[in-house]
């Protein structure tokens, strides 16, 4: 009886054809003697098959074109995003690299008092110093004056 | 970086003039001033590091003219006003006025597929002929972004997916 | 895009070719793929969510997914198998959005009865088979979400356990307990909904 109620837990599995080549050989033995088991193996072979044929729901007409168009839509929006980083990031740098350069050409054509690597050179540091500040002081009283402007504007629009 | 060549094409003839020739004067100057020049620290540099500092550094100066060159074209293209930001570009030390315009600027403008004429980034219909030019709100007509589950100016749930573009 | 349509049947050969396709960045290589899968995903879909709106924002969701993580799918993996996982996440994603409560319990408070859609005219499909269809759709309904998943992938998928298993992201042993359990609480549904022999709702006793 012990088979009978094992037996009994496989049908359902063994009508989706999910068991094993063994299991199934085992289950197709006992309902060969069981009519029992038989009676169940086919209810659950109905149910199955009725699964199996369920009508496949029709999707909305244009879907595929839909999901096309939306798709590519967002994938030229990521790139153009990603690819406005890379500029930002390299302006940036370029930034700063224009910064530092100009420090030697400032030096260099204002004259240059000291020598490049002079120890007495608190006053040139200091010139440069506040050279590049007045550059930054510039640059965020510009933005702030941008940013102020455009506020005004999309209030207006 | 056939987007960076595309970019490139933007930038106008008249800057990639004067950026040759602002290339080549500080060259000069730079060589001039590291051969004949007086400043010490200079003059003890081996000949290599001469041609490097003279032929190296007016390269970020060209390249800073071209970048100047496009905020010009691209500020006409986007309808933006486009003397300004030239000037910004231009008088802010340290490409800082670039870096701004690239912060700020609007986003490109689309044609009216009717009539032609350029139609700002934002707008529903075209203001010359009035055709659809972007996906609207069914409720208050206004311009909105794919994606959107609520219209962002009155707040009518969009239907999914489908847009509701009238023409078009 | 007829002409992909008739021509998705090549089968997995057409299939690696489209994925390659689309893995160096072809798009038109997403537009065969979309025609090639539309009938399935969009079943698939629509039998966990159960609305046909939420099915279709889910589809195209899935496959901006796919899209964007397709350098990141391992091609020696099944396609199928990863395409189906992506859209479930998505699915049980909104779920647990909109449905706080666990998605083991079964539920159908105020979600409308997904009435299947007979691909064929109803005149030929006859009385008792559309009987028979609407009552397993409506039990089906009310299964919860996890064994509605796994009853839909092995029998309208007729996805192997293996697969199945890929999809689900868990062992093969869970899956074969979950679609015992999935069997069993359907069979319970359809036997409380019409007590008696008549359960089945005259399906013929056919052998396979």
């Amino acid at each position: 009886m012990n088979e009978h109620a094992e037996i009994r837990e496989l049908l359902s599995l063994a009508a989706a054809g999910a068991l094993r080549r063994e299991e199934e050989e085992r289950v197709a033995r006992h309902i060969h003697e069981c009519a029992e088991c038989t009676a169940e193996f086919e209810n659950w072979q109905s149910l199955a098959a009725g699964l199996r044929r369920l009508p496949t729901p029709q999707p909305p007409a244009g879907l595929v074109e839909r999901t096309r168009a939306r798709t590519a839509w967002q994938l030229a929006a990521e790139g153009e995003q990603r690819w406005n980083h890379g500029v930002l990031i390299f302006l940036v740098l370029f930034g700063w690299t224009l910064t530092l350069a100009s420090w030697p050409v400032v030096r260099l054509v204002s004259g240059g008092l000291l020598g490049w690597l002079d120890p007495g050179f608190e006053h040139t540091w200091i010139g440069l110093v506040g050279y590049t500040a007045l550059v930054w002081v510039t640059g965020g009283v510009a933005a702030a004056m941008l940013a102020l402007r455009r506020r005004r504007e999309r209030r207006l629009a | 970086m056939s987007r960076f060549r595309e970019e490139l094409r933007i930038v106008p003839r008249n800057a990639w003039i004067v950026g040759w020739l602002v290339y080549l004067g500080l060259a000069t100057l730079l060589g001039l001033v590291s051969t004949v020049g007086h400043d010490p620290g200079l003059s003890k540099m081996p000949a290599v590091g001469k041609v490097f500092f003279a032929a190296g550094i007016p390269i970020f100066l060209f390249m800073l003219v071209l970048l100047i060159g496009y905020v010009y074209a691209d500020a006409k293209r986007r309808g933006m006003r486009y003397v300004m930001w030239t000037l910004l570009a231009t008088f802010i030390p340290d490409a800082i006025g670039v870096i701004l315009y690239f912060l700020l600027r609007d986003p490109l403008p689309t044609s009216c597929p009717r009539c032609s004429t350029l139609v700002k980034h934002g707008f529903a219909y075209c203001p010359q002929c009035g055709a659809p030019v972007e996906i609207a709100c069914p409720q208050c007509r206004r311009a909105v972004e794919r994606g959107w589950q609520n219209c962002a100016y009155c707040g009518t749930k969009l239907p999914i997916s489908g847009p509701s573009q009238s023409a078009a | 895009m007829m002409l992909e349509a008739a021509m998705s049947w090549e089968g997995p050969v057409g299939l690696e070719a489209e994925v390659a396709q689309l893995r160096r960045g072809d798009l038109d290589a997403l537009a065969a793929l979309l025609a090639r899968y539309q009938n399935r995903l969009y079943r698939y879909l629509l039998r966990l969510v159960r609305q046909p709106a939420t099915a279709e924002d889910l589809f195209q969701q899935t496959w901006l997914r796919v899209a964007e993580r397709i350098r990141r799918y391992d091609p020696r993996r099944n396609f199928e198998a990863w395409l189906f996982a992506v859209a479930r996440n998505l699915a049980i994603d909104h779920l647990r959005k909109i449905q706080p409560e666990s998605l083991d319990e079964p539920s159908d408070q105020g979600i409308p009865r997904f009435e299947p859609v007979s691909a064929a005219p109803p005149v030929l499909d006859g009385i008792v088979v559309q009987e028979r269809n609407s009552r397993l759709g409506a039990a089906l309904g009310e299964l919860p979400v996890i064994y509605r998943d796994v009853l839909t992938l092995r029998f309208e998928e007729e996805m192997k356990l293996e697969e199945i298993a890929e999809v689900l992201g868990t062992p093969l042993s869970t899956v074969k307990t979950r679609l015992r359990r999935s069997l069993e609480g359907l069979r319970r549904t359809l036997e409380t909904r019409y007590p008696g022999e008549d359960w089945l709702g005259g399906m013929e006793r056919t052998i396979r």
